[in-house]
């Protein structure tokens, strides 16, 4: 059977996590995300999602405020270029840069919240399956 | 300070591809401050590597140090150097050699490309800014170096290069340093200085010179 | 002082000097550099040689000036100092008047980042300025750049360039004053299309008194094409292509640009003529020698006056 992806997905306390909904609410958040709250996207160091893949998971999702509304002006704004900073260093060691993320949402997007993380991981399955088809076995990591 | 920047993953690849037990040590001068090679990217270097090396059994550890360039800070390292197979240094190439000096039985790779001595223009910006030629002349060009912020080094610039303040090497990129110098100059009201002609540079007091030392007698043991 | 070459005989006495330029091969083909001087023969008073111009490896200017001496040219050796420090320039120097050249342009030169070798060191240990010095040291003095005495001094007539469309735009008649001081007896300028711009630039050279110290000579390039003025506009520093140029090859209709591009070449020739302080032309048709003969003969420059040696 194949695994589904490990997501990670950082979650803005005034956003991300209001999207994401809590553990009562209808729509339950799927096995293989595990949420972390901070308080504002921002806070999230290059160090803190390389160390996501590192403790294995499969795809990093970063979910902050729109442009604009950051509570902290500018922490969006300086994450997104960290999510960068690390899609173009997955690049250089050969992984796809789709793996990781930055998603803008506001608290009452929950649809969107779902939309982003179901298609980071259809991207990160596919990249998955790929590679332990052209291994033809089941890998505890990939490229 | 010293400016440097990360080498390409696939050169520290190679580099580390053979032995098994690495050590990332990170250095607390100019590369902290230019951020290539400080306490935080030797951690993110390490996070780095571990995800290259995945499927490899390598084991990653770091460390940080006051500054690499001096043996007294490398003491304390020792132990920990001797408990692996190498190590990534990410220091600028005088702390690299220090580190070759002080363990000369492991392998000490650099993690990093040294490129000047320069400033930062502003966060994550940084521009070369003296050349060490040994003999400056900062005084008579309104305290802006034109061996190293000219491409061309001249002592009696601009040369027909200069459009828009642009040096034409890479207009987006450098300021031509004589137009900088000119507009200094002309503001500080001693443009008459740069009518004078500068003679043929003493290049012998350069890296041109020869391997340099310096020496302070009065402070040695 | 008694002139050392044709072009400062010319110059000294008071007369309307034209010169020529050629860019040697990028091989070792002598029979093109005959091609080319064949078109400038006689039609010019001295051929400059470029050296490995825009940093582009070429036939040196040394040997190309002596291949022109044996046709029977006077030659204009260009130096640059990106590519020799002051040893090797010396030594050229001495050989360059050992083969019988007497004319020398003094350049900064193109950074190597132009040119087909940009991972090149370059060199710059001298600048122009410091390179006028020192042919005037050596000559004037008999002595090398260290202090050291010539054994056999040589007699240059020393050259350089200069770019009044450049920025600073008024630092550049300062700069020129500096070359005139340093030992410039004559000056090539960058090719010349503002002509407002130009005459400004004389009026500042002419305060200065520059036109009196040293002989100004304005370059002139013709233009081929609306795509090479443009290109030149756009591309080359210290080039200044007025739009209404532009416009005026354009309107010349198809296939007539390059005659009209001659036409100006010849209208800025006339008018450099009778502008007071300018010495004469420096024709920069680079590989467009062919069409040196009528520029000069439509110019009224025709014939090169002979010169008593």
């Amino acid at each position: 059977m194949r695994r589904e992806p490990r997501i990670v997905a950082f979650c803005c306390e005034h956003s991300g996590k209001l999207a994401a909904g809590d553990e009562s609410s209808s729509a339950a958040l799927p096995d293989n995300v595990g949420i972390i709250s901070v308080p504002c996207s921002g806070s999230v160091q290059t160090i803190d999602i390389l160390g996501a893949f590192r403790a294995g998971a499969d795809g990093v999702a970063v979910f902050g405020c729109h442009e604009g509304s950051c509570k902290h002006v500018t922490g969006n704004k300086m994450v997104k270029k960290r999510v960068e900073y690390v899609a173009r260093t997955l690049e250089e060691i050969g992984w796809n840069r789709e793996r990781v993320a930055f998603f803008p949402v506001a608290a009452v997007e929950s649809k969107v919240f779902r939309d982003r993380l179901a298609e980071l991981s259809e991207n990160v399955r596919d990249r998955i399956h790929g590679y332990e088809k052209c291994l033809g076995k089941q890998s505890e990591s990939a490229p | 300070m010293i400016v440097a920047e990360r080498k390409p993953i696939a050169e520290i690849r190679q580099m580390l591809e053979s032995h098994r037990k690495i050590l990332v040590v990170g250095c607390g001068a100019c590369v902290t401050v230019c951020m290539a090679g400080g306490e935080r990217e030797a951690e993110l270097m390490a996070a780095t590597l571990d995800l290259v090396f995945r499927n490899d059994s390598k084991c990653f550890s770091v460390d940080c140090v006051e500054r690499q360039c001096e043996p007294e800070f490398l003491d304390p390292l020792t132990g920990k150097v001797n408990a692996n197979d190498c190590v990534l240094s990410m220091a600028c190439g005088v702390g690299v050699q220090t580190m070759a000096a002080q363990f000369p039985h492991v392998p000490i790779y650099p993690g990093l490309n040294t490129h000047f001595m320069g400033r930062p223009l502003e966060q994550g910006l940084w521009s070369e800014t003296c050349a060490g030629c040994g003999n400056c002349i900062l005084y008579k060009t309104g305290g802006i170096c034109p061996i190293a912020r000219c491409s061309k080094s001249l002592l009696n610039g601009p040369c027909g290069g200069s459009v828009n303040g642009r040096c034409e090497v890479d207009p987006d990129n450098i300021e031509c340093a004589w137009q900088l110098i000119y507009d200094r100059m002309k503001e500080a009201g001693t443009l008459d200085l740069l009518d004078e002609i500068m003679p043929p540079k003493d290049w012998s007091d350069s890296a041109h010179g020869g391997v340099r030392r310096v020496v302070r007698e009065d402070v040695m043991l | 002082m008694k002139a050392v070459s044709r072009l400062q005989q010319i110059l000294d006495d008071g007369g309307f000097a034209v010169t020529g330029e050629l860019g040697p091969p990028k091989g070792c083909d002598v029979e093109v550099v005959r091609c080319k001087a064949e078109h400038l023969k006689g039609m010019v008073d001295a051929v400059n040689v470029t050296d490995n111009q825009t940093a582009v490896v070429r036939m040196s200017s040394i040997a190309t000036c002596a291949i022109l001496l044996n046709l029977g040219i006077e030659p204009v050796m260009q130096m640059v100092c990106r590519d020799r420090n002051r040893i090797a320039i010396q030594s050229d120097i001495l050989g360059a008047h050992g083969l019988g050249i007497r004319n020398i342009l003094c350049l900064t030169g193109d950074h190597q980042h132009f040119g087909n070798h940009p991972q090149a060191k370059n060199v710059f240990d001298l600048d122009s300025i410091q390179l006028i010095q020192t042919v005037k040291t050596m000559r004037n003095e008999g002595k090398f750049v260290s202090g050291d005495d010539i054994e056999g001094a040589p007699n240059m007539f020393i050259g350089a360039a200069a770019s009044p469309f450049s920025d600073p735009f008024e630092f550049r008649v300062r700069r020129l004053a500096k070359k005139v001081a340093a030992g410039a007896q004559f000056i090539q300028t960058q090719c010349v299309y503002d002509l407002d711009k130009f005459r400004k630039w004389m009026e500042m050279a002419r305060d200065l008194g520059l036109h009196e110290k040293t002989h100004i000579m304005a370059g002139i390039t013709p233009l081929k094409s609306v795509g090479m003025a443009r290109y030149m506009k756009n591309n080359v520093a210290g080039v200044d292509v007025p739009d209404a140029l532009i416009q005026r090859l354009r309107s010349a209709g198809k296939g007539k640009a390059a005659e009209e591009g001659i036409a100006i070449a010849i209208e800025t020739i006339q008018e450099m003529k009778e502008m007071e302080g300018v010495h004469g032309a420096h024709i920069m048709a680079i590989e467009w020698e062919e069409k040196v003969p009528g520029i000069v003969e439509r110019a009224g420059l025709l014939p090169r006056e002979s010169v008593k040696n």
